[in-house]
Order: structure tokens, then sequence, then C-alpha cells
């Protein structure tokens, strides 16, 4: 592989543009005609345009030098992203205040330079002031802690 | 004069005390996300817009306004005393403004960017005073024609003007729309790539993705490479520029605003790309006796002359066409879509308090920002040495919250997981994902100016070269396009964006 980045933002193109294609297909988006477009019709050249970028992409890739990957940052990757699910699965059952908690906790994690005695504090520090800004000052409609509050 | 009676309707709106309170609040936001390195702007307004929901349109707006250019002021900070773009339209800063602080000199080249950032807002508000009422009458003889080439050539752009493999801008552009489609079809109420997710019917939010690609995205990127890095916050002394300095940041400043200003308007511009080419164009014209690289104050005058110049003069589209040329642009339009405005041409007309309250506020929140920045130096000086690791937390925190605010569904926050890890692989590929952004808040408008306009010509194609405004609009968008494709311009343009 001479042109990595290339070749899979290609392919990535490539993917989408099929996937756009085959859904519109299949859940039978009407085309319509040009004077009288469905909604099918710009979707479906849309993804067929996005397709052809993808192809032409990845094909010239094969032909040019370009830098590699790199490694890529798994940890910080799925910490956060699972972080933020967490989040906004916890949120609502029991309420904002340990859902940050959570939240900082596993994304702290990510950095080489964690340190639990920073770690909680700043969890502590964001979980207080969030539900003293958020619920307190701008009155959104979440619990904060009901278990330990009982709001 | 219309234009007097005009700015003083604006500046009655602007100094009212709760938007000049609002103006303040924006302005000191906008610094310190300037000064913090790794929050662009972009992630900042969207972390920031839903504490704007509950205010009034305009001062949601001066407030979001004050962000954007506040941040251009608090980059420079950042570039001139630690050596990092504090965001990325500082980069170019950080060439001959740290050169200037490791002489001893990092209070002068403070003041030269602050001068001359101020320099350029007052010019370029001028500007954009003088330019966008004409600008809105033309675009009230907008047809669906019209509407839809101006979107094409906005989009072509955004691609030749973005770093970067064209087609990659391209397939981002292409995505972009892609993903505008998802969500109830306006003409026949049929529901396209929903998945049966009733969350889905208005299609994704705006902030939502932006958030996702820009702010979760970033933050993952960041992360990848976590080498500390050196701090040279001395003691900061001497802020006053000689009379020698003076006289030679006169000339760069006023270049620099000049091309700012042009390349604020054009689509995909903005304050990013005006930094660049002031910047070369610099080191072109001007015979520094140390050199370019070795603490030119040309070097720092002209750069942040062009960023402020090009961050307010791209208001100019986004208010009188409802276009925007850059994805915080994109943002506004997003905010006063919220808000309940439609912005377009109509705006100057029916809420003229509105336009003319923003456009005062503009040089109001820069005069704030010259006197805050001078004797506050020091204090911003301190907030750099922040840690990100203790930082990247708090955006995760205001990130979530933020988007669940929105509506209060947890749907929306599994969303911006998603475009996070989409913004991050974006990211690892190289794919710029400004085009993406602006490419999906112009689709919709896209799609049904598409269609009206082959309604209305009975399905030619033709007939959007035969209008003579939306042929010209084409015409120019693909003299664009093959200029940016021709082999000698794109060595240039690749060689521009190394720089």
């Amino acid at each position: 592989m001479k042109n990595p980045k290339d070749l899979w933002a290609g392919l990535l193109f490539l993917g989408f543009g099929l996937a756009a294609i085959a859904i519109s297909s299949v859940s039978g988006y009407e085309v319509g005609s040009a004077r009288h477009m469905g909604p099918g019709y710009f979707p479906i050249w849309l993804g067929g345009s996005l397709a052809l970028v993808g192809l032409v992409l990845a094909g010239k890739s094969l032909a040019t030098e370009g830098p590699p990957l790199g490694q890529w940052a798994l940890k910080p990757l799925v910490l956060i992203t699972l972080g933020t699910l967490l989040f906004a699965g916890t949120v609502n059952v029991v309420g904002l205040a340990p859902a940050i908690v959570v939240l900082v906790l596993l994304s702290s994690l990510a950095s080489t330079h964690f340190k639990l005695q920073w770690a909680i504090p700043l969890a502590l520090g964001l979980a207080v002031a969030s539900v003293l800004i958020f619920i307190k000052g701008l009155g959104i409609a979440v619990p904060a802690m009901p278990l330990l509050l009982g709001y | 004069m219309d234009i007097v009676a005009n700015l003083l309707i604006g500046f009655g709106t602007a100094l009212s005390p709760a938007n000049l309170l609002y103006c303040f609040v924006g302005v000191v936001l906008g610094t310190l996300i300037g000064v913090l390195p790794g929050i662009g702007p972009v992630s900042a307004i969207a972390m920031l817009l839903p504490a704007t929901y509950a205010l009034p349109p305009v001062a949601s707006l001066i407030m979001l306004a004050g962000i954007y250019y506040g941040a251009q002021y608090g980059g420079s900070t950042t570039a001139i005393l630690i050596n990092l773009p504090g965001e990325s339209a500082s980069v170019v800063t950080t060439l001959d403004g740290h050169q200037m602080a490791r002489k001893g000199r990092a209070g002068v080249a403070l003041a030269t960017a602050a001068l001359a950032s101020f320099f350029a807002g007052t010019i370029s508000t001028l500007i954009l005073a003088l330019f966008a009422p004409p600008l809105a009458l033309l675009a009230l003889k907008f047809n669906s024609h019209e509407y839809f080439a101006l979107m094409v050539l906005g989009l072509v752009g955004s691609i030749v003007l973005a770093s970067g493999s064209l087609l990659k801008g391209l397939g981002m552009v292409l995505l972009g729309l892609l993903l505008g489609c998802v969500g109830t079809d306006v003409e026949t109420a049929r529901e396209r790539f929903t998945f049966g997710i009733p969350e889905l019917s208005d299609g994704f939010g705006f902030v939502i993705l932006a958030m996702g690609i820009f702010g979760l995205g970033e933050v993952i990127k960041n992360l990848e490479d976590q080498t500390s890095k050196d701090v040279v916050a001395k003691k900061i002394s001497g802020l006053m520029p000689t009379r020698e300095d003076f006289r030679r940041m006169l000339g760069p400043s006023l270049r620099g605003t000049a091309l700012g200003s042009v390349l604020g308007v054009l689509p995909g511009g903005g304050a990013v790309l005006a930094s660049f080419a002031a910047y070369s164009l610099e080191s072109r014209i001007s015979r520094p006796p140390e050199g370019f690289g070795n603490g030119a104050i040309e070097g720092v005058a002209a750069p942040e002359a062009a960023n402020n110049a090009g961050a307010q003069t791209s208001f100019i589209p986004m208010l009188t066409l409802g276009i925007p040329s850059n994805p915080v642009m994109a943002l506004m339009i997003g905010a006063m879509l919220i808000q309940g405005m439609q912005p377009g041409p109509l705006i100057l007309q029916q809420q003229p308090g509105l336009f003319w309250g923003i456009v005062a506020s503009m040089w109001i929140g820069n005069v704030m920002l010259l006197v805050l920045n001078l004797p506050l130096v020091g204090m911003w000086a301190r907030m750099i040495t922040a840690p990100y690791h203790l930082l990247y937390p708090a955006i995760l925190v205001f990130s979530a919250i933020g988007v669940f605010t929105i509506a209060g569904k947890e749907v929306d926050v599994y969303f911006l997981a998603l475009f996070g890890v989409l913004g991050y692989v974006f990211a690892k590929l190289e794919c710029e994902p400004a085009p993406l952004l602006l490419a999906f808040i112009l689709g919709p408008m896209m799609e049904e100016n598409f269609r009206r306009a082959m309604q209305l010509s009975q399905g030619d194609p033709t007939s959007f070269l035969t209008r003579p405004i939306s042929g010209a609009l084409l015409a120019i968008a693909a003299v664009g396009l093959l200029v940016a494709l021709a082999p000698s311009i794109r060595a240039k343009r690749e060689e521009a964006f190394d720089e």
C-alpha cells in the first residue's frame, strides 16, 4: 500500500455511496422524472457520484505515494466513545452528576498523564458545576442525582 | 447619508446595557477559547450554542459573533508566547511572533497583533456596512435557479480553498449533501434514511454533527500525540511599540486587511485562509531587515490583520444571502434558525435593528478586545499553561450536556459519539471536514431549489446556464474548479498550503 490515506478515504466514500443507493432502492424511494423529482432522485445521484469519486480516489491511490496512516489512538477513541455513550445511557436513569463522573473518569484514562488524585476532583468539580449551572441555573429538566439528592 | 443613519440604528441596539454585556461575555469567552490550544472556534460555538437559546435573537448573535472574532485575538497570544497556534487562523503568527518573543519583544508582538487586528476590524466593519445592503438588494432578484447556482459556487469554493486533495474535498461535499438528505423529504413527506428512528425524521441536528466531528474528533486526534509542549510564558514587559515599529506595521496591516476582507467573503474562505495568504503576500513584498521567520514585525501584523478582517467580512454572505462561507457561519445560520429567523436578503429590510446591531456590536467588540487584551495579557498567558489532560474531559462534559439539552433526548448524545468517531477517522485520512459541514447545511436548501427550478423550467437543465445570473455563477464555479485542477496552479496551491 503506497498511499493508505487516500485508499481508505476512497473506500469510505465508495461504501457510503453504495449504501445510499442500496437503501434508496430497497426502501423504494421514487426517483421520478427531471420535471417532477421524487424523494429518491437527489440521494441516488449523490450516492452514485460519491461512489464514483471514491472509486477514482482509491484507484489513484494505488499509483501515488502518500504518507503512512500512523498509529491509531485506539485507547482514546474507545474510552471517549464509550464514555459518551454511557453518559447518554445513564443521564436520565441515575442523573446528571453520576453520568458526568463516569464520563470524566473514563475519558481521563485516555491521557498518558492520568492520575487518580487529579481525575477524581476534576470529575466531582465538573459534576457540581454542571448541576449548579444547568439544573439550578438554566432549569434543564433532567434529574441531578435522585439516589442521594432526591431530585 | 444612509449608512450613517443605519449605523446609528445599529449603535442604538448594540449600546443597550444588555447587549453590551452579551458582547463582553462573547469576546471574553472567545479570547479564552482562542488562547487555549486544542479548542477551535467551531467546537466552542457549538458547545455554547445551547446557552444562547434563552437569549433574544440579537443578543445571541452578538455574543456568538463576539466569540468568533474574540478567538482571533486570543489565538495570537498563544501563538506568540508558546509557539503553538491557539486556533488555526494564527498558525502563521507563530513563525515571526514567537521569534519576536524569544528576542524579548513578546510585549511588542502582542501589541502589534492586537493593534493590527483592531485596525482590520474597524475597516472591515465599514466594508460590511457598505457592501451588505447592495448585495442584499441584488439577492432579492434571485430565484431558485440563482440560489442553486450560488450554492454550487459556494461548495466549489469550499473544495478549492480547503487544504488537501480536491478529490477528497469533492467526496466530503457529496457526503455532506447525502447526510443532509436524512429526514423527511419536504415535497413528498416521505422519510429518507431514518431507519425507523423517530428522532431522525427532522434529520441530524447540525450542532450534533459539528460538535461530534469538530469537538470530539478533535479531542481524540489531540490525544494521539501527547508529547508535552514547552511553555515559555515569561514575564511580559514593554508593550508599547516604538515609532519605527508603527511605521513598519502600517503597510502590512493595510495589505492584510485588504486581502483578508476579500478572502473572507469568498465561499470556503474566512480567517484561516486569509492569514496564510497575507503572510505569503507579505513575504514577497516586504524586506524586513531581520528577514521573515526571524521575528519580523511585518510577519505578525499582516496575518493578524487578515484573519480578523476575514472573520468580519465572512458575515457578509451569511447575513445577505443566507449562505455560509465557512463552518462558523454555518453555525450562525443554525443559531438564527433556532431563533426562528431565516437568514437571507429579507433580514436587512425586515429587521434593520438586528442587522445593524450586529454590525455595530462588532466594532464595539473590537474596542473591548483591544482594551481587554493589552492590560490583561499576563492573565491570558497564565491560562495557556492549563494542562490539556484537565481541559479535554471538561470539553467532553460540556459537549455532551450541550447536545443533550438541545431536545432533552439521549439519542442525540449517541449520535454525538458516532460523529466523534467519524470525525477522528476523517482526521486520520486527511479529509478536511469543513466542506462536509457546509454541504450538510446547504444540502436541503439546494435540493429544494434544484427541484423547484427544474419544475419551473419543465425539466430542462440548460435553464441554469441560459439565465444570466445563474449562468455567470456556474461559469465562475467551473473556472474556479478548472484553475484548481490545472497542474501548474495545483503545484502552487499545494506549496501555499505547505508553507
